[in-house]
């Protein structure tokens, strides 16, 4: 299984370099190939295991990252910053291991409402 | 055009990804020992395949009885984008053939994302690709390593809780390339593309198909 899969890997990503030369009109497609791929995989971050998009701890991180580089922020600066965003966020919420934000912050909501008025 | 960066500059950029990806490592070695398979061949699995997403897929189909040839198939199948990738870098790569070739293998979506927004439209930058390509592979096999060796003691690693690095870092990258209109457009493909396959197919082919979209949608 090892080589096989290790083989297969090789070649997929040999035949690009290994190519000589590659038609103008295929390399200037592959401009579109960093955005797409990056917007595919920002997507497939939110989405939770059954693939479909799931609010939890990530969108913060995403919000607060493209926040940060609207404002040009050094790329580490962006990328520390949201990778912190949920530990900074757990003590507003009630987030926890087995809990969305979507799902702490309603729950939050709802005992604030429950909320007894002294 | 933007300024090159040192090695140290790439290398202080990648740390918190290389962060990630080495307890997404340490995860896998974990895991591996789980499932039966040997620590041994868990790493020489990290050494030579170089993929999360297609080394996890095989894992999972051994686990749940499948054969090697699936295990190899749907491993094959989620790598298929970095067909794409390795046109998209062979500008970028030095060197003959063979070399290029070789130099391809540390061409994972990270080092590919890091490069391409380092470089210039179509161009994706050298020293970023290889110096973050080489950073990854490492922290990968290590991580492996101490996964297959601390399993039992270290528990699942992913509660750590730094897998929120990986969108904060695609968000970061993608961010400045919403300049030109074409790569709006590509952009908003990949992702409806992506989330549109995401509940039907496996992790890794609506990164391809997203891939084959960017690839239409461009100019």
């Amino acid at each position: 299984m090892v080589l096989g899969l290790a083989g297969l890997s090789f070649v997929m990503r040999a035949i690009g370099p290994f190519l000589p030369n590659i038609p103008a009109a295929i390399t200037q497609r592959t401009t579109g190939l960093a955005p797409a791929l990056l917007a595919a995989l920002v997507s497939i971050q939110l989405t939770g295991p059954n693939g479909i998009l799931h609010l939890d701890v990530k969108v913060p991180a995403v919000i607060l990252a493209a926040l940060l580089s609207a404002l040009r922020l050094p790329l580490i600066v962006c990328v520390v910053a949201g990778a912190l965003a949920p530990r900074g966020l757990s003590p507003l919420t009630l987030y926890h291991g087995g809990m969305s934000l979507g799902q702490s912050l309603t729950l939050r909501v709802c005992l604030a409402i429950m909320k007894p008025t002294s | 055009m933007r300024a090159r960066r040192s090695v140290r500059e790439i290398l202080i950029t990648v740390a918190p990804l290389a962060l990630a990806v080495f307890v997404f490592a340490v995860s896998f070695g974990v895991l591996a020992i789980a499932a039966g398979i040997p620590g041994w061949a868990a790493v020489l699995m990290s050494a030579l395949v170089f993929a999360g997403s297609a080394q996890f897929a095989a894992l999972g189909v051994i686990t749940a009885g499948g054969s090697v040839l699936t295990a190899v198939l749907a491993g094959g199948l989620l790598n298929l984008r970095y067909i794409a990738t390795g046109i998209a870098v062979a500008r970028s790569l030095p060197g003959g053939r063979l070399v290029r070739a070789l130099l391809g293998q540390l061409v994972v979506d990270e080092s590919y994302a890091m490069a391409a927004g380092a470089g210039e439209p179509g161009r994706p930058d050298r020293r970023t690709l290889l110096v973050t390509g080489a950073s990854l592979y490492s922290v990968w096999v290590l991580g492996t390593l101490l996964g297959t060796l601390l399993g039992p003691v270290l528990g699942n690693p992913t509660r750590l809780g730094l897998d929120a690095a990986f969108p904060a870092l695609f968000t970061a990258l993608l961010w400045p390339m919403l300049s030109a209109k074409h790569a709006v457009r590509c952009a908003i493909g990949g992702a409806v593309v992506a989330l549109a396959l995401a509940p039907f197919t496996p992790p890794g082919l609506p990164l391809a198909g997203a891939a084959l979209v960017g690839l239409w949608l461009a100019r």
